[in-house]
């Protein structure tokens, strides 16, 4: 992947939805095979078709700008082809009829060949005043900030990984989140093979330690950084990573309204889960960024960890249940520590895991 | 990282190689954008001969490089004070879309918000409360350039009359005098990154409130948290150790402000107040404290790390204007995190974990502090002691 080493294309670099979303946004910026030629750049490309799909209603948008088999893995599992996209984006402009959806930051990368990787960072906000999979309307405001990553060619996003924040959305709705979880999660269908508990999470081999980065000299490299961040918190359980990977003042927000406030709370909510997942093992999945030394680097990571749930926590005495959490983050870095990070994680499908009775 | 395989996170198990290269460090420095601070007060509020012509007789000859803001703003302190007027005062609340980003971020006393458009809602109710409402400038520190864009720390009092509802309830027909700082961040005529504290607590006792109980009253109606909050260390030390020592020599203004705070607040060491500190101190606060004198912010300092005995002070952004010659004045945001576990003002001890954040301007002459303006979200505390606790699964 090409990474951008600037933010000539990014939201930071066109303030004010004046311009983010006029029609006529001049010439072409970069090389986009295949794309509109309305759009000019990537992040044009990202930020109006969000525009016309949700706030102007073009919901059928999708099917100029999604592959006919698109994969989505959402909040709630995999969501496979573009009819289902379809269906689903109906089902929450009708359930939030005024929903708005503001772009806070696009992270992207490019193959060099036409194909890019996209990373929206977005805010929705909206009230339900319509039906949706969780009831009747409920006529509350939902704020919730959400990310989406899309890989995108040739006009179209042949797949998706998006978190909603759903728990956060459900919160504010106003429900007593681990009762719901309960309710859907035993509506949910059980496990095709009936015990999930078959492997091993994967991060010792046997009576063996976990793997040792091997040691990074030169330039500040922001993939290699934060793949030894998440790997030396995570599976060595070191948080003094913590202490040098991050700013005192860290802004940190999370998943389900979780805002932190400076590196010991972020010690104690990994030491929080960790405690409830002792296996728990992460692995890096996906990373691209953009920046530089000078004016900081923004890095979208995708990742993903599996755990069983042997500890107590906020998810309730433990069931001996696998689960699979995966989550997005952004983090923006300057001078070698992050000073920011949202991250976010699919917990209300982890809630149903585990707080169902089956 | 060529080791790593496609796909996984972590590279074939084949090397050895020792991961820890440094020891733990807390370092109290965060990291701050590159950004010139002005040396003089050339473009400030007290080199403009009465703001309110400014007001009346806008415009004129650009006095410094301002990529992307109105042609007829002089310079950054004229655009933070004719912005406000416009919208506050004239009531043209909608110029609000030309001088807010979209997606701007603005933490207040009681959270924090997302959005222009929440900005136009909170600024119509506010004003529906208090339509006589005058927002009178006292002090813009600011630094910045046209490239990174400017940060602005805006000390105002609000002067008006609540004769309209307000979330605290009907009209109480009181005039109310508030202290107020507001910090943004804006860049091509648009802000996107705003601190402000309103100083609730005041306002709700200059309305003729009980703070304590309004706050334990409001603190019940918020949602109980899905996960109970920070249980963690607070950081001002690791584990046995001490906090971190500064550079008593360094250099700058900067440095002698970090310094100061960090050795009252983290290290305790009040003597520093009649070192750093002018005789005739002034200590303007949340909630109308008014202290005169060393002696008494000394009590204050003392007061406050009673109730949170293991309370770490933070400097989460620091810019100031001003030379040796005429003096400086620092515009500080800073956080207090500490567990509320001695007696105190805030009532017998909770055992709750609280986040006080607040805003300081510091007036510095002939090396030493002689006068301070700070708020902060005491009301949020307040709350945050008295809020319902979660219920567990």
């Amino acid at each position: 992947m090409e990474m951008p080493q600037d933010f000539a294309i990014s939201i930071a670099a066109k303030p004010g939805t004046d311009l983010l979303l006029a029609p006529d946004q001049g010439e072409r910026r970069q090389p986009m095979p295949g794309f509109e030629d309305t759009y000019v750049d990537i992040v044009d490309y990202i930020v109006r078709i969000t525009h016309r799909i949700w706030e102007e209603k073009d919901v059928g948008y999708i099917y100029d700008t999604y592959r006919h088999n698109c994969r989505v893995t959402d909040d709630s599992g995999l969501q496979y082809g573009r009819d289902k996209i379809v269906a689903d984006t109906v089902h929450t402009i009708n359930a939030f009829p005024d929903v708005r959806l503001y772009a806070d930051e696009v992270v992207w990368a490019t193959d060099g060949d036409g194909g890019f990787e996209t990373s929206h960072r977005t805010v929705i906000v909206g009230h339900n005043t319509g039906y949706s999979r969780w009831g009747a309307p409920t006529g509350r405001k939902v704020v919730a900030w959400a990310i989406a990553n899309c890989s995108a060619r040739e006009n179209e996003i042949h797949e998706e990984w998006v978190l909603y924040n759903t728990s956060s959305i459900l919160a504010q709705l106003g429900f007593d989140l681990r009762a719901l979880a309960r309710e859907t999660g035993n509506a949910l269908d059980g496990d095709p093979l009936g015990d999930e508990r078959f492997g091993e999470a994967e991060r010792l081999l046997g009576q063996g330690k976990p793997v040792r980065l091997p040691p990074h000299d030169g330039a500040f490299d922001p993939e290699d950084f934060v793949r030894r961040t998440w790997h030396d918190t995570w599976n060595w359980r070191n948080l003094s990573t913590i202490d040098r990977a991050y700013a005192p003042a860290i802004r940190w927000l999370g998943p389900t309204n979780r805002t932190l406030q400076g590196r010991g709370d972020l010690k104690s909510f990994v030491l929080s889960m960790l405690a409830a997942f002792p296996d728990l093992a992460l692995s890096v999945d996906d990373v691209y960024w953009m920046g530089n030394e000078a004016d900081g680097h923004l890095v979208a990571t995708r990742w993903s960890a599996i755990g069983t749930h042997r500890g107590n926590g906020v998810y309730g005495p433990p069931t001996g249940r696998r689960v699979r959490i995966w989550g997005i983050s952004q983090q923006l870095i300057r001078d070698g520590r992050i000073v920011q990070e949202w991250t976010l994680f699919n917990e209300f499908a982890v809630l149903q895991q585990l707080l169902r009775d089956a | 990282m060529p080791e790593a395989e496609p796909g996984n996170g972590t590279p074939a198990p084949d090397r050895v190689i020792e991961v820890r290269t440094a020891p733990a460090t807390l370092s109290t420095a965060s990291p701050m954008p590159r950004r010139p601070m002005p040396e003089d007060f050339a473009i400030s509020l007290r080199a403009l001969r009465a703001p309110d012509q400014r007001i009346n007789r806008p415009g004129g000859e650009r006095r410094q490089p301002m990529r992307g803001y109105e042609d007829t703003f002089t310079d950054i302190v004229d655009f933070i004070l004719r912005v406000t007027h416009r919208i506050w005062e004239e009531k043209a609340v909608g110029y609000l879309y030309e001088h807010y980003a979209h997606n701007a971020r603005v933490l207040h006393d009681a959270g924090s918000t997302y959005g222009r458009e929440a900005v136009i809602e909170a600024t119509t109710a506010f004003l529906a409360a208090f339509p006589d409402m005058r927002l009178y400038a006292d002090d813009i520190v600011w630094c910045g350039d046209e490239d990174v864009g400017f940060w602005t720390s805006h000390r105002l009092t609000l002067v008006g009359h609540n004769t309209g509802w307000s979330v605290w309830g009907p009209p109480t027909g009181r005039r109310i005098n508030l202290m107020v700082i507001a910090d943004c961040h804006s860049r091509e005529n648009r802000i996107d990154d705003e601190f402000v504290s309103h100083n609730v607590s005041s306002l709700v006792r200059q309305l003729g409130h009980d703070v304590h109980a309004t706050a334990r009253r409001t603190a019940a109606e918020l949602p109980a948290p899905f996960a109970e909050g920070p249980a963690g260390d607070v950081e001002r030390f690791i584990g046995q150790g001490s906090p971190e020592r500064l550079d008593p020599d360094e250099p700058g203004i900067e440095a002698f402000v970090r310094r100061t705070l960090h050795e009252l607040w983290n290290w305790r060491l009040f003597d520093r107040v009649q070192e750093r500190y002018a005789p005739a101190f002034r200590f303007h606060g949340p909630t109308d404290r008014e202290l005169f004198g060393r002696a008494d912010f000394t009590a204050h300092v003392l007061a406050v790390l009673t109730m949170f005995p293991d309370a770490a002070h933070r400097v989460d952004d620091l810019y100031w204007m001003g030379n040796e010659r005429d003096g400086y004045t620092v515009a500080v945001r800073w956080s207090l995190t500490g567990t509320h576990r001695g007696p105190g003002p805030y009532g017998p001890p909770t055992g709750r974990r609280v986040h006080q954040w607040g805003l300081t301007h510091l007036a510095i002459r002939d090396g030493v502090i002689a006068e301070e303006w700070t708020v902060s979200n005491e009301f949020a505390v307040l709350q945050q002691l008295h809020r319902p606790l979660e219920v567990t699964a």
